[in-house]
């Protein structure tokens, strides 16, 4: 899966005209058999981030993007994300076009349907982060970029110091919500977070998801919870005030 | 960076003028957010602009950053800080006064009402203007004869013997969305306040394909056309004029139509393409 991910990004490295000024970093995040250089094949400069210890996926992106810390641009790509040849050049133009900070990509699962097409948020005090068209056949939606509060963290390209001024993603999250947070966080110092919606890419989703990562992720809901409900403007026109 | 300083994040036309000037602004790409008490963000209006703490912003304002306010009463507090100061003047009142007085202070406006009276004081000012969010848009929905909505919070119910012959809709602790769909479905709207500064729920309601009936207000001369697009009439005679409406079923259609037409000078898309102009032409000093 790995290495047809690579493979697949590294075809819309090419196609964006970037696969000679970039490099790959691979973090594994402790997976029980570990990631050797000469089970992976690659064009561009790589390389392996070991890390034993199970680490969030905060920090382990944080210890991921302090590799490459001097690029102008930094690309989060989850592993079950096989990027459409297109996907990268397209979110580099709608990023130039809306001069934003932080670029997503849209997202299918293998039978076309949307699994992220943006990030959108339920009115109230909750201020729940839910996918913008979440199983909906991608080919209804309209592939109209706008901006958006957030993106998810699977495919997420953003100007490195934007990242940096944000001291990266908040460890503080154990799994989950720390990329809502990411982009909240810079949208409240004035960046702006677009999804580009050109073309589809296809992402598994929930592989890595197991009983301890199920509880990470409540334990990171409640994190988000207390520092966005209520803080947090919703597109859906607001929560039932007769209620 | 650009902050617009609101007081609440409650019920409140003005809050969702603020928001809506602040998200166009973001969208032609300026960095603006919303500072309100605590950084609570409102939950009853569509918006996307990120809200943060008005006390952690206060704590950390320097001379390069820029406030809009809209409230008067800020600025007595707001003009302490080292920010640049813009007035989003949304009215006219005494207490605004003082801000007109002061010419460090950059005026916005967003209707003609606020336009003379800041003229009267001899400032300069651009209108930046002011829409009506796209949920209002009639969009063919069956309108529910005799049945006219009304919003109690801005004035009572006239007693009249005719009005008990309409289906009266209160419009209360409602969402913006809960309120479109109210209006889309009503075939009127009854508007009770005479001191209203602009009036956006009747021009709301006008987007809506209602009949707009109004007593005269302060602000709404800017839209509100006595028998082309609604009916001007005070609030003793409201029940006379709506049972004289609704017996002439061909005016009706007829000032509907017109009303909707009237609206749609205050579509979104408009003040965008008006806040384009006014940037390309650099007219808004604090945004340069």
């Amino acid at each position: 899966m790995t290495q047809t991910s690579i493979t697949a990004l590294e075809r819309a490295l090419e196609v964006a005209g970037l696969i000679d000024d970039c490099k790959l970093v691979l973090v594994d995040n402790s997976s029980g058999e570990p990631f050797m250089l000469d089970n992976i094949s690659t064009r561009a400069p790589f390389q392996i981030v070991r890390l034993d210890k199970n680490h969030s996926f905060s920090a382990a992106s944080n210890i991921g993007a302090r590799k490459v810390a001097n690029s102008a641009l930094l690309l989060f790509l989850n592993n079950d994300v096989f990027l459409h040849p297109k996907a990268i050049s397209a979110m580099l133009e709608d990023k130039k076009l809306f001069d934003a900070s932080i670029c997503g990509a849209r997202l299918v699962y293998p039978n076309g349907l949307v699994q992220h097409a943006g990030v959108e948020f339920d009115s109230g005090s909750e201020s729940a982060p839910r996918h913008i068209h979440h199983f909906q056949p991608s080919n209804k939606i309209p592939r109209v970029t706008a901006y958006n509060q957030s993106i998810t963290g699977a495919v997420m390209l953003v100007d490195s110091n934007i990242f940096w001024d944000l001291e990266g993603f908040d460890e503080i999250f154990p799994f989950a919500y720390e990329d809502t947070d990411f982009c909240l966080r810079a949208a409240a110092r004035g960046s702006t977070t677009i999804c580009s919606q050109v073309v589809d890419s296809i992402h598994l989703s929930g592989q890595s998801r197991n009983e301890t990562t199920k509880m990470f992720e409540k334990q990171s809901k409640e994190i988000f919870r207390a520092r966005w409900g209520g803080r947090v403007t919703s597109t859906n026109s607001g929560e039932n005030l007769e209620q | 960076m650009i902050y617009y300083f609101l007081p609440e994040p409650t019920i409140h036309g003005g809050i969702k003028v603020g928001f809506q000037f602040a998200e166009m602004l973001r969208q032609l790409g300026f960095g603006v957010v919303v500072a309100t008490p605590n950084g609570s963000a409102p939950q009853w209006f569509a918006s996307q602009v990120p809200v943060v703490s008005r006390e952690n912003v206060l704590s950390k304002l320097t001379t390069k950053d820029r406030i809009i306010f809209s409230l008067p009463h800020d600025y007595e507090g707001l003009k302490k800080t080292a920010a640049k100061l813009v007035f989003h003047c949304q009215g006219t009142d005494e207490l605004i006064t003082p801000i007109l007085f002061d010419d460090s202070v950059e005026i916005l406006t967003c209707w003609k009402q606020a336009d003379d009276f800041v003229s009267e004081f001899g400032r300069e000012y651009k209108n930046v203007g002011i829409s009506i969010s796209k949920t209002f848009f009639y969009s063919g929905e069956l309108k529910q004869p005799s049945t006219f909505a009304f919003m109690p919070r801005r004035g009572s119910l006239p007693r009249s013997e005719e009005l008990s012959r309409f289906e009266m809709r209160e419009i209360q602790k409602m969402n913006e969305n809960q309120v479109s769909e109210v209006l889309k479905k009503a075939s009127g709207f009854l508007a009770l306040s005479e001191n209203e500064w602009f009036g956006l729920p009747a021009l709301e309601a006008m987007a809506a394909g209602c009949l707009v009936v109004s007593p005269k207000t302060i602000g709404g001369g800017e839209y509100l056309k006595d028998g082309k697009n609604c009916f001007v009439e005070s609030l003793e005679n409201l029940g006379q004029r709506m049972a004289e409406v609704l017996g002439d079923e061909a005016q009706f259609d007829l000032i509907r139509q017109e009303a909707i037409k009237t609206s749609y000078e205050y579509h979104p898309r408009a003040q965008f393409q008006h806040l384009q102009q006014l940037i390309a032409g650099g007219s808004l000093r604090f945004l340069a």
